[in-house]
């Protein structure tokens, strides 16, 4: 019983990390229908900013997860910025082309630079709780807890604000956006950097229980990608529900079941979910 | 690449003297060495232009299919004990049924998704790969695998692969016969449904163009290929790992493609050649080198988005001399 | 029947809660020019889509030459001899003229992969057949001048007199054109419907989506009438445009016609 709930645990923790950054990756793609392959190494430098602001600054954990929200936000302008918006009249092709330049990019320059070393964070809190007869630590309920928050957050921005009215018309209909005045090239830019700030920060919440490396982003891409396929591309409650569902999934399949080929049937289970669907489950057509 | 054809004919005539004759002027081992594996790389770069370049869907899983082709010649010698030549094909064959199965799931799907199915058909067969410890020995990978065995030659000579030389003929031979099928195929009215499907797959089906059928048709050929050329960097090496089955590789390839230039013959060729060199050059670099590479890449589909060959094109028609559009 | 090419029979399309085509009927004859009228969004380009395969109806079935077609894929229609074009003009847009021309005939399409690599002296004959048909074509069209031009970079005109001549490549018995003269100018029209007229004359049936009523009433042998999805009336073009029912769907309700 314990070890159940400690999985279920563990489960949700995932699955949360799993929803952020698939909510990240779906919005990217809900306003500007380009699947962020480079997702998973910005999701990875969120980390290290978030480790150098705490080991070579001195700064609290808190602090560190602001830094990184802030700064990642603003790569993700830039990304969107100078990479990828002289690429929309292009064929599709040279967008996944560019992402995986920076895919090379991130990845091993972080590699280059930082080295393969894991690195780690100090958890924010080495509280441990009891609960139903097992130990479950602060640290991933913390992590549970600011996931939730952060996604009602969006939510609420998205359907209360007017910043989050712009970004979602533009996404359901970027022309008539843009005939009503809004500047979709902005809201691009904006949505592209809230993403990717997204992302940042699941990384550094779950920095302190999974540690820190240059690859640090490829499984989570990968997972993230079959859950807004799944999901819906475009779909805020695909990913967000897909994340957790996948998490939960992994987690269970490989305490209970194998964890030697669970990768390889999540993403083979995706290419026949495609092959009978081969617009996702819940995929709206763009 | 130019217009006219009997100075077409000379100029490959003797690029494949040059060819020929390069390992007689290059007498370092080492670089005889890398000549082997640009050899393969190109062979693995024209297979990839032909899905992506030719019929415009972005196979991610190239790299993985690279792989499968080392590995199923690699288990076929060592573990059935078949000798090289039967292995060989063998695995490509493998590969193209592998190629054939997958593809057609994949290719169903529309767009975007078909570069994501793919990204995840890689990195499932690459944990399949990496794990099945029993078969294919893991992360450990295989090791000890000999060379092609000789050939017979009347006298009671023979052909020997045991030197590095020698496996650069090999591999010339399966790059030339590469080049044949391929140009052959793209050169030819399949070939131009192929360009049809790329340019507008709509419009293709409903000039009663079976777009499914041709797609499915392209990737076994292309994956076919990518085996060919895993099999021979195989028996080349003599050692695999998991490592060549990854999606990056799929990413090096890529590079190849794009930066050769994308769409046609010469480009895969250009950059199988280019970049590893390249590669060999930057090593001073360390780690930092696939940055630059990265760096490369986004440059070349930002601005040369047609790869070295495009730019000559380009550049060949602003000094008037008319090249083709392709 | 005799002559009867192409049968609609109560055809429906719904999209989810929206009832795009509603029990519409309507038949063509061999050899007529057929036009389909009414305002936008009265479902006419839907109504190609079913016919043509790119959509699957909801009810009913439509019957080419005897043989039911409902339910084909796209290339499978196409290979019955049924050819259409799209309201944006789709081409090869990177490919010369001729090279679209080439594209879209039935020896393209039928090309075996084997003998396209292995092939010989059958194989470049083949090729050559079909260059040649390419160059017949784009005289048809009347695009002798752009042979080699790069289609994205011809004229609008041009480009919907080569989306015509693509149709015609793998030589339909019906041709299906979407709008053939929208958003060209005024000296263009005369070159299009010339176009049009001389592909009746060769022995193809065409149906047309079209509306510039000087042009549809002009060369119309039979119209149909669509409004919200329902078919308003099909007959001959003088007393189409007497119908007040058709009148009313283009004009409103507040223009009333003098009996």
């Amino acid at each position: 019983m314990g070890i159940l709930l400690q999985t279920i645990i563990n489960g949700i923790m995932l699955g949360s990390i799993y929803a952020m950054v698939a909510l990240g990756l779906t919005l990217i793609y809900g306003i500007l229908n380009i699947p962020n392959f480079s997702h998973g190494a910005l999701y990875m430098i969120g980390a290290y900013v978030a480790f150098f602001a705490i080991s070579s600054f001195g700064a609290p954990y808190w602090l560190a997860l602001i830094v990184a929200m802030v700064i990642l936000f603003v790569m993700g302008m830039l990304v969107e910025r100078l990479a990828f918006r002289p690429l929309y009249d292009k064929p599709l092709i040279n967008s996944f082309i560019m992402a995986v330049g920076l895919i090379l990019i991130f990845e091993n320059g972080a590699l280059a630079i930082w080295g393969p070393e894991f690195r780690q964070i100090a958890p924010l809190s080495d509280a441990v709780i009891r609960v139903l007869g097992t130990t479950i630590t602060m640290q991933r309920v913390i992590v549970i807890i600011s996931a939730a928050v952060l996604i009602v957050a969006v939510h609420l921005f998205i359907k209360k604000t007017r910043l989050g009215a712009a970004i979602e018309a533009t996404s359901q209909n970027r022309e008539g956006a843009q005939l009503m005045g809004i500047n979709v090239h902005l809201m691009g830019g904006i949505t592209f950097g809230l993403g990717t700030a997204l992302a940042a920060v699941a990384a550094t919440l779950v920095a302190p229980i999974l540690l820190i490396y240059p690859m640090m982003g490829a499984p989570v891409i990968g997972m993230a990608f079959v859950i807004i396929i799944i999901g819906g591309m475009g779909s805020f409650f695909g990913a967000v529900l897909g994340g957790y569902i996948i998490g939960l999934l992994e987690t269970l399949v490989s305490s209970y079941v194998t964890s030697y080929f669970t990768e390889a049937i999540i993403f083979g289970l995706l290419v026949v979910v495609l092959a009978i669907k081969p617009t996702g489950l819940f995929g709206k057509e763009h | 690449m130019f217009t006219n054809g009997r100075k077409k004919t000379i100029i490959y005539g003797l690029l494949l003297i040059l060819a020929i004759v390069a390992p007689l002027v290059i007498s370092n081992e080492y670089n005889q060495h890398i000549m082997v594996m640009c050899g393969i790389w190109v062979i693995a770069a024209l297979a990839l232009n032909l899905i992506l370049g030719y019929a415009g869907q972005l196979n991610l899983a190239h790299g993985t299919f690279f792989g499968i082709g080392a590995y199923a010649t690699a288990l076929l010698i060592q573990k059935a004990g078949m000798p090289f030549w039967g292995a060989l094909p063998l695995g490509c064959i493998i590969t193209a049924l592998l190629g054939l199965i997958t593809g057609i799931p994949t290719l169903r799907t529309k767009g975007h998704y078909f570069p994501i199915a793919t990204m995840c058909l890689g990195i499932a067969i690459y944990y399949v790969i990496a794990r099945w410890d029993d078969f294919t020995g893991g992360a450990r990978g295989i090791f000890g695998l000999t060379r092609p065995e000789a050939i017979p030659l009347p006298f009671g000579k023979e052909i020997s692969f045991e030197s590095t030389i020698a496996c650069y003929y090999l591999v010339l031979f399966f790059v030339l016969v590469t080049i044949f099928v391929i140009s052959r195929l793209v050169g030819s009215l399949s070939g131009k449904r192929l360009i049809a499907i790329r340019g507008n797959e709509e419009l293709a089906q409903s000039l009663g163009i079976n777009t499914m059928r041709d797609k499915v048709i392209c990737f076994t050929i292309s994956t076919l290929f990518a085996g060919l050329a895993g099999g021979i960097f195989a028996a080349y090496m003599g050692t695999l790992m998991a490592e060549n089955a990854h999606f990056l590789v799929s990413f090096e390839m890529l590079l190849f493609v794009m930066i050769g230039g994308v769409a046609t013959i010469a480009g895969p060729v250009i950059g199988g050649i280019f970049v590893p060199i390249l590669t060999e050059e930057l090593q001073f670099l360390g780690g930092m080198r696939l940055v630059v590479f990265g760096l490369i890449l986004i440059l070349t589909i930002r601005f040369l988005p047609y790869g070295i060959v495009g730019g000559i094109r380009m550049a060949m028609m602003r000094f008037g001399r008319g090249g083709k559009v392709q | 029947m005799n002559g009867l090419l192409l049968n609609v029979r109560d055809v429906t399309k719904n999209f989810g809660g929206l009832r795009a085509i509603d029990r519409v009927s309507f038949h063509i004859n061999k050899g007529e020019i057929f036009s389909i009228i009414g305002p936008n969004g009265a479902g006419k380009t839907t109504m190609f889509n079913l016919i043509t395969g790119f959509l699957p109806a909801t009810e009913g079935a439509i019957v080419f030459k005897d043989e039911i077609i409902s339910g084909l894929k796209p290339y499978q229609v196409a290979r019955k001899n049924i050819a259409r074009t799209f309201q944006l003009t789709m081409l090869f847009e990177q490919n010369t003229v001729l090279d679209n021309l080439i594209i879209g005939q039935r020896v393209t399409r039928e090309a075996g992969v084997l003998h396209s690599i292995f092939g010989l002296k059958k194989k470049k004959d083949r090729e050559a057949k079909t260059v040649e048909r390419a160059h017949e074509l784009a005289e048809f069209v009347g695009l002798a001048g752009y042979k080699h031009t790069v289609a994205a970079l011809m004229p609008h005109g041009a480009q919907k007199q080569l989306s015509i001549g693509l149709a015609l490549a793998a030589e339909p018995e019906l041709v299906l054109l979407d709008e053939p003269v929208e958003g060209v100018d005024m000296d263009e029209i005369g070159i299009l419907i010339d176009l049009i007229k001389r592909v009746r004359d060769s022995g193809i049936t065409v149906c047309l989506i079209e509306h510039k009523m000087s042009v549809v009433m002009n060369i119309s042998d039979r119209i149909l009438a669509l409004n919200y999805g329902e078919k308003l009336i099909e007959d001959v073009p003088e007393v189409v445009c007497r119908d007040e029912a058709v009148i009313k769907s283009y004009l409103g309700d507040k223009y009333v016609v003098e009996s």
